[in-house]
């Protein structure tokens, strides 16, 4: 088991090195520099410039140098704000991501574990169809539908909550519901699917029949496999998150990465957007590598292979 | 002997069963056929096109006076139009880049759980290792990079939505040649054509179909993620996310231009949702998630 | 006053479009201590009658009529009371042991939770008596092996654990469901064993559920025989046995392959030309992939076997779950690794032209133990007979086949209607019956059948063994028979070759090997295998030769 976490641990480096050659290569292909709008900037401004930034050099030369300055956290400069470095935008930008997207993350997947496990319990009675259809809404609905429409109806219509922005805890109230509802409909119909799987086990049927009681069979027994679904799916729901706020910080207007990353790409700050994908990447592959060693936690089959 | 046309119908048959059942995915199928059938002939029914401004009936509520069906936009185009114009490229994109996933996944999954070994083994491991790359954001970075363009869409999220595909069918295909029926086959002596076609195939079909079923709302959902990021499609022309996002702008003052293609785009992924989940609890009677 | 008491029940499901009526109308009385078996046909009802006697039915099965358990109403118990009644006073083992085990726990807490639950010791107390009871069903190492999980065992010590946990609360009444179904015939022996003697030291009473008679024989006072839903008939079981009054009851009697009938008298040998399959050395070896970056492992399944089959005989190969038997069978059909010659009709399969490897895909084919599973799900029955005879050029291109698929169908006795059906509509005994259909589409030589009935309730397996006896003799096959089961190899092969970790440790014409078996793990199996005989004790030396020594991996 050990070795394995190891060798999964191991096995990101290349990955992680795909996606920075991968998108360094992209902004370099790109068709026409950042400095290229002629109104904005003379021949000779524009030479300065890029020798400035190393443009001029060698290919494989300007990815050594932005390889060595990602290692140290160094992302280089923003070619919109020339004055900031992209790392400091980057930073100013996770804070705000960071505690939207956990609270959300953190709420979407209880009350999403919470109502699956409910409606499996409940299989087929009222309960479980209005829950399950309304899971369906959540799915299918995106979220710059859900997050408009709750601006319409709970900040301009009631204006229970602020429109946007960051003013107290009560601007946080909408995003993260917008945030999280998605991830709490698709967790909890993973989790109700699995669970009314799990239950229909046999070594569920031989704890109903030694008389334990429901508790114990549902909690002791029968949720550590039906969670084992819900661990494969977290790394796309990580994924989701990120994506989910990008368009949340967009509608809200909250000065977080995701819509840093919206407002680089129609500027056109390659630099910038090519910090936050490699940023993002990182974070959803090792989410994603710590999905899977979870995994090996939860099924002991696996564990001992 | 009517043999051979009992077997085609088999699945066909056996899935519209399935489906015709329930009262409910009738509805969702009935729903969808209606929506797809309004996107494609609603625009000529319509005395209006999709990029004619007319600033003297701007942002006008939904009124039957002169057409204007769903109101007008902040340029005075007519949103009727535009909503089922915006309806086809976002069905399109669904459609195409899906079966752009489907080809290029089912080839490679197939030939890498048909060939197995070393072959199997390289094949899975690229896919593995393009899976742990997050390429919503390449697509991201890739409409920055070349600008907006819809052809790009279509291959970039095709290119990214083939891993699901490949990795399904190369586990099906594994599961399958293991399977009794397909070494009887082979003890038979049956070539490799006969035993992918005749036995293989046939037996890829429900899920790939379930699948592809599922895949299309997903796609429809990314395409409008990008064009509410105004990455999409380009200005006049527009699809539901472009549509959306420019509702976003006006919801206050016109939350109609929100509100309608929002819905229109809400049914169509719940719909299409529902009906991939009615296929596959046709196909699948085990399934439980009903 | 008895112990337990069922009258009139009924038991009634609701599908989508009927109502099944699976248990009509039946009673009986299970007094203290007694054992008493159930026995039927797959479908009879005898589970559903246990399952509503547990309240277990599914969602949609309704129970009425009345259970009494010493003279209280527990049939339709509402969960809490009946909790109180399960595992306390009636527990239950049932027949899967490698899924009625939870997986995800040690079998220590599973084990535990019972007692903690049910008789509210605390988890010190719990403990200890688990190991108790683990000694007393003799799991080898009780205390050590608290913290395995179920998976790290074999499948009869699986057996061991469940029955261990069935007896923890001292029930009044134990029901085996079909307990050992699952497992090998020594195996089976020393778990029916240890059965007979824990219920005779917890006074526990029993109900044995099994499909077989001769895995009641031995353990039970009295009989009910079940049938579509209802009681045929009952009594003690050696009256019975010795005197059976209904038609199912002679039919599942007669069904038992037993090794106290006289031996069918061998076939006249057809030639003693070249044998149509000759293998010499023949072994196969597995790499199995670790984890990734792990060595591979070596395992060796079928250790050099020598071997002959010549038409119109048929022999017999024995061993039990994993003695390399159906890697055996796959090596001799040169699909799937092997190692060493592989003779067909004296040329080696290596030096065979594309002419002669087509002769001998067409004269040799395979019987599947799953008979649902060998056939592909999407083709309907014509088409999957039509298929051989296409490969093989036995119709020409245009012909219409469907008369040959009809003499086929007549061949293995099934009725013409079949022939639209998809497999998933064709129970289990026809499909076994189309895959031998399939089988000799093509005209073959030989037939080799891995397990072909071992998956088939023992009324089926009868009819389909005195089938392939039939079609033997009348084509004149060369039939390797593969099975687990020395009794059903008995009546039907003239040699027999007993298997045991992939090597052969003895063969010889079948009289020899039962008269006077020659290797101690001959002799092993012949003493396990159940016998028709009336409760009179059929101790079993077969402690021996447990389970997990013997499997190669």
């Amino acid at each position: 088991m050990l070795r394995y976490t190891l060798l999964r641990i191991a096995s990101i480096v290349p990955t992680l090195a795909i996606v920075l050659v991968l998108a360094f290569t992209m902004v370099h292909a790109a068709p026409g520099g950042p400095f290229e709008d002629p109104r904005a900037v003379s021949p000779e401004v524009k030479a300065r410039l890029e020798a400035q930034y190393g443009l001029d050099r060698p290919y494989h030369e300007q990815l050594l140098r932005y390889t060595r300055g990602v290692l140290v956290g160094d992302f280089g400069p923003s070619y919109r704000y020339p004055q900031s470095r992209v790392s400091e935008l980057m930073r100013a930008g996770l804070s705000v991501s960071f505690a939207l997207g956990s609270i959300a993350f953190i709420i979407g997947l209880s009350l999403g574990v919470v109502l699956g496990v409910a409606a499996a319990l409940r299989q087929n009675r009222w309960s479980d169809h209005l829950l399950m259809a309304v899971s369906m809404l959540g799915i299918s609905v995106p979220a710059f539908v859900v997050a408009p429409v709750l601006v319409l109806v709970f900040a301009i219509t009631l204006s229970w909550f602020p429109v946007g922005g960051m003013q107290g805890t009560g601007a946080f109230v909408l995003p993260v519901i917008a945030l999280a509802l998605p991830l709490m409909a698709y967790v909890a119909r993973i989790i109700r699917a699995s669970l009314l799987d799990v239950l229909k086990s046999q070594f569920i049927r031989t704890a109903r029949a030694q008389g334990l009681s429901t508790w114990t069979v549902v909690v002791r027994y029968a949720m550590k496999p039906a969670l084992i679904p819900l661990v494969s799916y977290l790394g796309p729901a990580i994924a989701g998150v990120l994506t989910g706020s990008v368009v949340i910080e967009q509608v809200f207007n909250l000065p977080g990465c995701g819509r840093l990353f919206v407002q680089g790409a129609l500027n056109r700050d390659y630099t910038l957007i090519m910090g936050l994908v490699i940023v993002y990447s990182t974070l959803v592959i090792t989410l994603n590598l710590l999905a899977d060693i979870a995994y090996g936690w939860l099924d002991p089959r696996v564990r001992y292979r | 002997m009517t043999v051979a046309t009992v077997r085609r119908h088999g699945l066909l048959r056996h899935v519209l069963h399935g489906m015709t059942r329930s009262v409910f995915s009738t509805v969702c199928l009935g729903t969808l056929a209606i929506i797809v059938l309004m996107v494609f002939v609603g625009p000529w029914l319509s005395p209006h096109s999709y990029y004619a401004t007319d600033l003297n009936a701007v942002l006008l509520p939904p009124t039957l006076v002169d057409s204007h069906w769903f109101g007008t936009d902040e340029l005075g185009r007519d949103l009727f139009v535009r909503t089922m114009i915006g309806g086809r490229i976002s069905l399109a994109v669904g459609v195409v880049a899906t079966l752009v996933s489907l080809l290029v996944g089912v080839t490679w999954g197939a030939t890498a759980g048909f060939l197995g070994g070393r072959v199997d083994h390289i094949m899975m491991r690229i896919v593995d290792l393009l899976y742990a790359i997050p390429f919503l954001f390449f697509v991201i970075l890739l409409t920055v990079v070349f600008g907006r363009n819809i052809v790009l869409i279509f291959i970039a999220i095709g290119a990214v939505n083939w891993l699901d595909m490949a990795r399904i069918v190369r586990g099906q295909t594994l599961a399958l040649r293991q399977r009794d029926f397909v070494q009887a086959v082979q003890i038979m002596g049956a070539g490799k054509a006969r035993i992918i076609l005749r036995h293989i195939v046939p037996n890829l079909a429900g899920i790939v179909v379930v699948y592809t079923a599922l895949s299309i709302p997903q796609i429809i959902l990314l395409e409008s993620f990008l064009s509410f990021l105004g990455l999409g499609v380009q200005e006049p022309m527009t699809s539901w996310g472009a549509l959306v996002q420019q509702g976003t702008a006006l919801m206050e003052t016109a939350p109609w231009v929100l509100l309608i293609p929002s819905t229109l785009l809400a049914v169509t992924l719940v719909t299409l949702n529902f009906v991939g989940d009615a296929l596959r609890d046709a196909l699948d009677p085990q399934d439980s998630r009903r | 006053m008895s112990l337990l008491v069922v009258e009139d029940l009924n038991v009634r499901f609701r599908t989508d479009d009927q109502l099944v009526h699976a248990v009509r109308n039946i009673g009986f009385r299970l007094e203290a201590r007694e054992s008493l078996a159930i026995v039927g046909e797959s479908g009879s009802g005898k589970s559903q009658t246990i399952n509503s006697i547990l309240g277990l039915l599914a969602e949609n099965g309704r129970a009425e009529g009345s259970v009494r358990l010493h003279d209280k109403e527990i049939l339709n118990l509402d969960g809490e009371s009946m909790r109180k009644v399960r595992g306390r006073h009636i527990s239950v083992v049932f027949q899967n042991p490698m899924t009625s085990l939870n997986p995800y726990r040690t079998i220590g807490y599973q084990l535990s939770r019972v007692l903690i639950e049910q008789r509210g010791l605390d988890a010190q107390l719990a403990r200890a008596e688990v190991i108790r009871m683990l000694d007393a069903v003799r799991l080898p190492a009780a205390r050590k092996r608290l913290n395995a999980h179920p998976h790290e065992f074999s499948g009869g010590m699986r057996q061991r654990v469940m029955i261990a946990a069935a007896l923890l609360c001292r029930p009044d009444v134990l029901i085996a469901d079909e307990p050992t179904s699952a497992l090998d015939v020594t195996v089976q022996a020393s778990i029916l064993e240890l059965l007979r003697e824990l219920r005779e030291s917890f006074n526990t009473a029993m109900i044995l559920v099994s499909h077989d008679l001769a895995v009641v024989a031995g353990q039970c006072e009295r009989l009910l025989v079940m049938d579509k839903g209802e009681f045929v008939e009952a009594g003690d079981t050696a009256s019975i046995f010795s005197n059976p009054q209904h038609a199912v009851t002679r039919r599942l009697l007669d069904a038992v392959p037993r090794l106290d009938r006289p031996l069918n008298a061998p076939r006249p040998k057809v030639s003693d030309a070249e044998p149509i399959l000759e293998a010499f050395g023949l072994s196969v070896r597995y790499r199995i992939p670790r984890r990734p970056g792990f060595r591979y492992r070596f395992v060796t399944a079928v250790r050099n076997i020598d071997l002959q089959l010549h038409a119109g005989e048929s022999v017999g190969i024995v061993g039990e779950s994993g003695c390399g038997k159906s890697s055996l069978a796959r090596a001799l059909l040169a699909v799937g690794p092997r190692s060493g010659g592989l003779r067909f009709r004296g040329t080696n399969i290596e030096a065979l032209t594309a002419v002669g490897l087509r002769a001998f895909r067409r004269a040799v084919q395979l019987v599947f133990q799953d008979p649902v599973g060998s056939l592909n799900p999407r083709m309907t029955v014509a088409d999957t007979l039509i298929e051989p005879m296409i490969v093989h050029d036995v119709i020409a291109r245009g012909e219409v086949a469907m008369p040959k698929v009809l003499a086929l169908l007549q061949r293995v006795g099934l009725e013409e209607d079949i022939v639209n059906r998809y497999p998933h509509e064709c129970s289990g005994g026809q499909c076994q019956r189309i895959g031998i259909a399939r089988a000799l589409a093509a005209s073959p030589k030989a037939l080799i059948c891995d397990e072909a009935v071992s998956a088939l309730d023992v009324s089926v397996q009868a009819d389909i063994l005195a089938l392939l006896r039939t079609l033997q003799g009348e084509l004149k096959l060369g039939l390797l028979f593969i099975a687990h089961d020395l009794a059903v190899v008995r009546d039907l092969c003239e040699r027999i070759i007993v298997m045991h970790a992939g090597q052969i440790v003895e063969q010889g014409p079948t009289a020899a090997v039962f008269s006077a078996p020659q290797h101690s793990y001959t002799r092993a199996l012949i003493a396990a295998a159940p016998v028709l005989k009336p409760v009179a004790t059929h101790a079993a030396q077969t402690d021996l030769h447990e389970d997990a020594s013997l499997q190669p991996w």
